[in-house]
C-alpha cells in the first residue's frame, strides 16, 4: 500500500489499451500531480489511490466503488471517464456473492401477531380451474349420453292421459293384448313418431302391467322414496349397489333419488332420464 | 411447463412514484416506462362538469403552464408523497394500464413501491391506497435509501455500513444502511423542484424578469453546477420582463447559478452532515474508507460530488445511472418479495 510498486517499468505507453491504472497514473503524471494532490482532491486514501494505479481493484471497497472511484479520478485527470470505465469493467474481478445475510426461511421466523401469508395462490388457482375443467367436461359428457331416452319419457309423460290416445291407434288396434304383444316387437331408439305408440299404448291397460310399472336399478348406494297417488310409501330406503326393485301403485308417482347418476329408473319398460329432473345428484320427480 | 406457466402469470412491477417522474420496471422485462409525473385534466362545462384525464406522462407534462382554461396540467405528487389522491391513483392506473395490459387469466399484479423514508403514516397509506386502487392485489413499500442503495449495487446486506444520498425530484433521502436494514434515514424537502425555485427567484430578483418552470429546470440541466469550476458556461434565456411586461432575452452564466443554489445545496450538506454526526462509529469508519454514493435526479448536477466532497472530506462516487436507481432496486427487491427480509417496511 505504498508508492513503491508504481516504479514497475510502464509497459509501451504507446499502445492504447494498456491498463487502466497505468494510463491514470501516466496522465497524472503527465499532469504533473502527486498522490497527495491526488488524495486532497478525492478523499481517497493513498491506499486507494495506489490500488488504483497497479488495478488491484480487488483491494478496494468493491466494483461499484471501483468504478466510482475510477470515473471521479478520470475527471480529475480531464480524462474521458467512459471508455475508462468500460474497460474497467472487463478487469474487475467478479463480484462475490452478496448474500453474507442470512436468508430467513419462514420456519426460522416468529412473528408477533403476523399477518396471513398467501402460500402458492397460482397453484391453488390452477389446480381449481383444472378441477372446474374436468368437472364441467364430465357434466357435458353426461348430458350427451341419455339424449334419446329422454325423447320417450317427454312424449310418453305428455301422451299418456287417456284423451290424448292417438285415435288411428286405437281404430286400428282393437285387442289390448295385441298391443303388448306390438310392443315387445318394437325398438325403443325407432323414429319419434314410432316411440309415441310403445308410449301411449301401455297406458290404455295400466291392470294388464300391475306391479312391475317401475323398475329401478341401482349402481351406486341411493337413497330412494317413491309415492303413489294414495300416499302409500311403496319404498323409502337405501338400496345397495347392484340392487334392483320392481313396485308398482296407482300413478302418478312421487319419487326422489338421491344418487340421481347412478340410478336407473324404468317406467313400464322405458328409461326415464333423471337428469333433467337432478340438482346436484338429487333427482325429484313426479311420473304418471 | 409450470415455469412457463407461471411466466405468464408473474407480473409484478415495482415503482418508483416520484415527484418528479415515474419509473416501472417488470420482472424479466426491466424498466418499462420513465414518465414525468403529470397529468392533464380537462373540465367539461362548468367547475362542477365531469374531468377527464386528456393526456399523463410526457405528453401531459409538454402542456405544464401552457394550458387554456378548460384543461390544467397538474403533478399530483409533490415533496415526494401525494398530493392529490384522486389524481395520482388515476395516474399510476393509467401508467400501470400501458405496461401491463390486462391479459386472460392474468391476475393483478403485486407492487413494490417506494416511500420517502420521512413520510408520515398517513402519507404512506395514502400512497398504498392508491396503489390498490390502481389494480394491485398486494401491495409492499420499500424507502427509498434502501431501494437506491439496492439500485446503486451497494452490500446492503452484508455487515458494513453504506451511504446513499438520493437526491430526488422532491425530496433528498440520506440513509445508512447495513445488514438489509436502514441505520440511519432522514429526509429534507429539498431537490430538483427547489433547485428550480430557486433559479427562478434568482432571476426574478436579480433580472426583474419571470421564467418557467420548464425553462428553469433547462437551466439547471445546461449551465448548473453545485461548485465553482474552471469554466464559466453561458446560457441565454428567454422570460419576461416584469418591469416592461414584454418578453425579452438575456443571457446567465453558470456562476449565477451557482449563486442562486447555495441555499438549497446548503441544506442538502447539513443533511448529510447530519447522518454523519448520528451515525454509529463503526459504521462511520467504513463509509469514510468507501465513500457516500449519490443517485436521483440531483446527483446529475454538475460537481454535486465536489461539493460534498470538500464539505465532508469524504470520497463521493455518482452512482451509474442515478435516475434509475431507485426503480432498479425496487425491481431487485421484488425477487425477494416472498422471502422475510427487513428490507421492506411495515407500516
Amino acid at each position: 500500500m505504498t508508492d513503491e510498486p508504481i516504479q514497475t517499468p510502464p509497459e509501451t505507453p504507446a499502445t492504447p489499451p494498456a491498463g487502466v491504472g497505468i494510463q491514470l497514473r501516466q496522465q497524472r503524471e503527465s499532469l504533473g500531480l502527486s498522490i497527495d494532490d491526488v488524495v486532497n482532491q478525492l478523499k481517497l486514501t493513498r491506499g486507494q489511490i495506489a490500488a488504483i494505479e497497479e488495478d488491484r481493484f480487488s483491494d478496494l471497497p468493491g466494483n461499484t466503488f471501483a468504478r466510482g472511484f475510477v470515473r471521479n479520478y478520470a475527471r480529475l485527470l480531464q480524462l474521458d471517464p467512459e471508455p475508462l470505465v468500460a474497460q474497467l469493467t472487463t478487469e474487475l474481478p467478479v463480484e462475490r456473492e452478496q448474500a453474507s445475510l442470512p436468508h430467513l426461511t419462514e420456519e426460522a421466523t416468529f412473528s408477533i401477531g403476523g399477518g396471513a401469508r398467501v402460500g402458492r395462490p397460482l397453484q391453488l388457482a390452477l389446480v381449481v380451474i383444472a378441477g372446474l375443467i374436468i368437472g364441467a367436461g364430465g357434466v357435458f359428457w353426461y348430458l350427451q349420453q341419455p339424449a334419446a331416452p329422454e325423447l320417450n319419457v317427454s312424449t310418453a309423460t305428455l301422451t299418456l292421459p287417456e284423451a290424448s290416445v292417438p285415435v288411428e291407434l286405437v281404430a286400428s288396434v282393437p285387442a289390448a293384448s295385441e298391443v303388448a304383444s306390438e310392443i315387445a316387437s318394437v325398438p325403443v331408439a325407432t323414429a319419434a313418431a314410432q316411440t309415441e305408440t310403445p308410449a301411449s299404448v301401455p297406458a290404455s291397460a295400466p291392470a294388464a302391467v300391475g306391479n312391475g310399472e317401475l323398475r329401478l336399478v341401482v349402481e351406486q348406494d341411493s337413497w330412494i322414496q317413491v309415492i303413489d297417488a294414495g300416499g302409500n310409501k311403496l319404498i323409502s330406503e337405501v338400496l345397495k349397489a347392484g340392487d334392483e326393485r320392481s313396485l308398482g301403485g296407482v300413478a302418478p308417482y312421487r319419487i326422489k333419488i338421491g344418487n340421481a347418476p347412478k340410478t336407473q329408473l324404468y317406467l313400464r319398460g322405458q328409461r326415464v332420464d333423471l337428469a333433467q329432473y337432478s340438482r346436484s345428484d338429487v333427482a325429484t320427480l313426479e311420473l304418471k | 411447463m409450470f415455469g412457463l406457466l407461471s411466466g405468464y402469470f408473474a407480473n409484478d412491477i415495482a415503482i418508483d412514484l416520484g415527484t418528479a417522474n415515474t419509473l416501472i420496471y417488470m420482472q424479466a422485462k426491466g424498466i418499462v416506462l420513465d414518465e414525468p409525473s403529470v397529468v392533464a385534466i380537462m373540465q367539461e362545462g362548468g367547475p362542477s362538469g365531469k374531468k377527464t384525464i386528456l393526456a399523463v406522462g410526457a405528453e401531459a407534462k409538454k402542456m405544464l403552464g401552457r394550458t387554456p382554461g378548460s384543461i390544467t396540467a397538474i403533478r399530483p405528487m409533490k415533496d415526494g408523497v401525494i398530493a392529490d389522491f384522486t389524481i395520482t391513483e388515476q395516474m399510476l392506473k393509467q401508467f400501470i394500464k400501458k405496461v401491463n395490459p390486462s391479459r386472460l387469466f392474468s391476475s393483478p399484479p403485486r407492487i413494490v413501491i417506494c416511500v420517502p423514508c420521512g413520510s408520515t403514516q398517513v402519507e404512506r397509506r395514502a400512497i398504498k391506497e392508491s396503489a390498490l386502487g390502481a389494480g394491485a392485489r398486494k401491495v409492499e413499500l420499500i424507502e427509498e435509501p434502501m431501494a437506491a442503495a439496492i439500485g446503486a449495487g451497494l452490500p446492503v446486506e452484508e455487515a458494513t455500513g453504506s451511504m446513499v444520498v438520493d437526491i430526488g425530484g422532491g425530496t433528498t433521502e440520506v440513509g445508512v444502511i447495513s445488514l438489509g436494514g436502514i441505520v440511519y434515514a432522514s429526509s429534507v424537502r429539498v431537490g430538483g423542484d427547489k433547485f428550480d425555485e430557486s433559479i427562478i427567484n434568482y432571476i426574478r430578483r436579480n433580472y426583474g424578469m419571470l421564467i418557467g418552470e420548464t425553462t428553469a429546470e433547462e437551466i439547471k440541466k445546461r449551465i448548473g453546477s453545485a461548485f465553482p469550476g474552471a469554466e464559466v458556461r453561458e446560457m441565454e434565456v428567454k422570460g419576461r420582463n416584469l418591469a416592461e411586461g414584454i418578453p425579452r432575452s438575456f443571457t446567465i452564466s453558470s456562476n449565477e447559478i451557482l449563486e442562486a443554489l447555495t441555499e438549497p445545496l446548503n441544506q442538502i450538506v447539513s443533511a448529510v452532515k447530519q447522518a454523519l454526526e448520528q451515525t454509529p462509529p463503526e459504521l462511520g469508519a467504513d463509509i469514510a474508507y468507501k465513500g457516500m454514493v449519490l443517485t436521483g435526479g440531483g446527483a446529475l448536477l454538475r460537481d454535486l460530488d465536489r461539493l460534498l466532497m470538500e464539505e465532508t472530506g469524504l470520497p463521493v462516487i455518482v452512482a451509474e445511472d442515478p435516475l434509475t436507481c431507485v426503480v432498479r432496486g425496487s425491481g431487485k427487491a421484488l425477487d425477494k418479495l416472498d422471502k422475510v427480509t427487513a428490507i421492506f417496511t411495515r407500516d
